[in-house]
């Protein structure tokens, strides 16, 4: 799952990153409202976490505007103000969530795997596709009654085609959930991860589509 | 001391009253007894002259051997106290014991008496009034002596009936005097009770006033209490405004140092998580960064605490150069070293102001000019003397364009976008022109392409 992070302080949204990197969500920042708008239209996100104080005084228009442009991506509200009109503004303007600052690293990444479950019509978070189960919160993988070892990116990959089962995932956002916006790769890297999975996972894991990318089918005929 | 004003006016009004109505039952009781002895005296006159014509009549009188006694009736004293009429008895009134009379021949034999007075004597043989006070017979009379008959003729009244009714006078004023009293002070209890309404309804609404929703006071308020209560009402809304900005001072404080918070905690977690040197020397310096921002936040914060609560006492000339000179020396070297300097301030340019706080402004106004300059280009200080006017000016160089709306730069905390980088809490500018407007000078802040230019105008005194 990629996150769009939009925050103008530069100090606190490197700290985000580097967290939620760590646990395995590719984290995408930009520092202002017009940013967030053009990113969400040429990438995918699993949810965008959006500072409420922007010091252009975006924030809140800007929930608008993509909730009725029809952009239904959760948005977790950061927020320095722990006032309730703030928090019923932002949550009427059409965010899903909010978190006060100061907040604990546990908590966003709890807030956001919930957003994603809610977003994907889950009632939990144990995945269970084609014989595969992946636990989001312990992030332990079984497979034919066993425990699979997963590489960070493995990891990611995974996770994405089975939160998105019989979707067809590109290259390109594979890539990006990889190695990011900026991220320096090699245009076989990501296939030699695919390569791995289906080592572990048999041949049929997720099927090619030519030209497009890749799918993770949900029931094999 | 009596302290309640209610207590005071009862108490005085009662006690100025009270001596009024001595004074004049006084007064009344000398002119009643004045008059009464008038009457009485009077009447023994009339009864001696009467009692002259009536022995005239009878010439056995002066040869008799013993004295007629004319009887009077022994009747009982009754203690309870009852209408005259029923002390009109057909024997006759109990009072005529106290009255006698008495005739004596020329030599003082007496002829004739009441069986009252028969043992002695009303008074010498001297006409006119006399008064006998004897401890047992305390008489009052009058003698007349008649030529015709040669007779003297004497009627007297006992004391104690004057000393009786001159009591009875007495108590009837007391009496009076205490009902009048007691209706009066109910009267004036319950007269400045209700004329202290009022004030007890102001003293309610300010008692039962809650300090978090200070609610001005409305009372129908007498002329003179009426003042009190506006005065209050300027008070209040005094520290209403004052407890507002408290309050979004607290707020604005507490709003700021989430986000550097944040970053600590964040850093914090990170550092605790890191699997390598880099990420961990990545989160320390953020550490220490933020808490830099901090520490300057806080400064900042409390110096604006400051200046908002202060008032300027001592103004004092404040040499221009000097105070720019003073400043730079207190920059950070690599702020001071960042920048080319240029002073163009005439060394004898003074402004009227307090010295600490214009230290404040120029610090605030030098740090942001070397702050948002590039490197190496020209910070530009001028101060000019025109008009009666002292005008400095600040200039500097700055890539950065700054927000269209110039008044908002001095908004609390606000940040121009696209500053973000640069190190700043959003509140030198603020302080600047709140110092400022203390010393009613103007701040004026312009932008032309590249140049940055701070005006501040003091008048000159």
């Amino acid at each position: 799952m990629r996150i769009l992070l939009v925050e103008d302080d530069l100090l606190l949204a490197d700290g985000i990153r580097t967290a939620l990197q760590r646990l395995h969500y590719q984290t995408e920042h930009c520092t202002r409202g017009a940013e967030l708008v053009s990113a969400l239209k040429t990438s995918e996100f699993g949810a965008v976490v959006l500072d409420l104080g922007l010091s252009d005084g975006s924030s809140l228009p800007l929930i608008e505007q993509l909730r009725r442009a029809g952009q239904t991506v959760p948005i977790l509200v950061l927020t320095a103000l722990d006032d309730i009109d703030i928090k019923l503004q932002a949550l009427n303007a059409g965010a899903d969530d909010y978190l006060c600052k100061p907040f604990d690293l546990r908590e966003l990444e709890v807030r956001l795997r919930v957003l994603a479950r809610r977003h994907q019509d889950r009632t939990d978070d144990e995945l269970n596709v084609a014989g595969i189960r992946l636990n989001l919160v312990n992030q332990r993988c079984q497979f034919a009654g066993r425990d699979v070892t997963l590489t960070n990116r493995e990891y990611i990959l995974l996770r994405e085609f089975m939160q998105h089962p019989d979707k067809i995932r590109s290259r390109q956002l594979l890539e990006e959930l990889c190695y990011g916006w900026d991220g320096d790769i090699d245009s076989n890297a990501t296939e030699v991860h695919i390569h791995n999975l289906r080592k572990k996972f048999g041949s049929s894991f997720v099927k090619t589509v030519r030209g497009v990318g890749y799918m993770l089918v949900s029931q094999h005929d | 001391m009596i302290d309640s004003i209610k207590t005071r006016i009862v108490l005085g009004v009662n006690l100025v009253i009270l001596l009024v109505l001595v004074i004049a039952s006084v007064v009344d009781y000398y002119r009643s007894l004045h008059e009464i002895d008038e009457v009485f005296d009077a009447q023994l006159a009339q009864t001696s002259r009467l009692l002259a014509r009536l022995v005239e009549n009878d010439p056995g009188l002066p040869d008799r051997l013993s004295p007629l006694i004319v009887a009077v009736p022994v009747l009982e004293q009754q203690l309870m106290e009852v209408p005259s009429a029923l002390e009109r008895l057909r024997e006759g009134h109990k009072y005529e014991s106290q009255i006698g009379f008495q005739v004596r021949s020329r030599d003082g034999r007496l002829l004739l008496s009441s069986a009252n007075t028969s043992n002695t004597a009303l008074a010498p043989l001297q006409t006119g009034y006399f008064e006998r006070t004897d401890p047992d017979q305390q008489w009052i009379s009058f003698s007349l002596f008649d030529e015709t008959s040669q007779l003297w003729l004497q009627a007297g009244q006992h004391i104690a009936v004057r000393d009786e009714l001159s009591w009875y006078l007495v108590s009837g004023q007391i009496g009076q005097v205490l009902v009048t009293m007691l209706l009066l002070s109910v009267l004036i209890y319950l007269l400045v009770q209700h004329m202290f309404t009022p004030v007890d309804a102001l003293r309610q609404q300010l008692q039962h006033s809650s300090p978090t929703a200070l609610q001005p006071l409305d009372i129908r308020l007498p002329a003179e209490i009426a003042p009190v209560q506006s005065a209050i009402n300027t008070l209040l809304d005094n520290i209403s405004q004052h407890l507002a900005q408290e309050k979004r001072f607290i707020a604005d404080a507490s709003h700021e140092l989430r986000t550097p918070l944040a970053i600590l905690r964040l850093h914090a977690q990170n550092i605790s998580l890191a699997d390598n040197d880099a990420d961990r020397q990545k989160a320390v310096d953020a550490i220490i960064s933020s808490s830099m921002r901090m520490s300057h936040l806080v400064s900042q914060l409390m110096a604006l605490a400051r200046v908002d609560r202060q008032h300027l006492h001592q103004l004092s000339p404040i040499n221009l150069v000097q105070l720019t000179e003073e400043t730079l020396a207190q920059l950070p070297p690599a702020q001071l070293d960042k920048v080319d300097w240029q002073l163009d301030i005439s060394p004898t340019l003074s402004v009227q102001g307090d010295y600490s706080l214009l230290r404040v402004v120029w610090r605030n106004l030098l740090d942001n000019a070397s702050k948002y300059a590039p490197a190496d280009s020209c910070v530009r200080i001028r101060a000019s003397r025109s008009h009666q006017q002292i005008r400095c000016v600040f200039e500097n160089d700055s890539d950065l364009v700054l927000q269209p709306d110039k008044q908002r730069l001095t908004d609390r905390f606000y940040r121009s976008p696209g500053h973000q980088q640069i190190d700043g809490a959003g509140l030198g500018l603020s302080i600047v022109k709140q110092i400022v407007s203390l010393h009613q000078a103007s701040l004026h802040i312009s932008q032309q392409q590249n140049l940055v230019t701070v005006t501040l105008s003091f008048t000159e005194v």
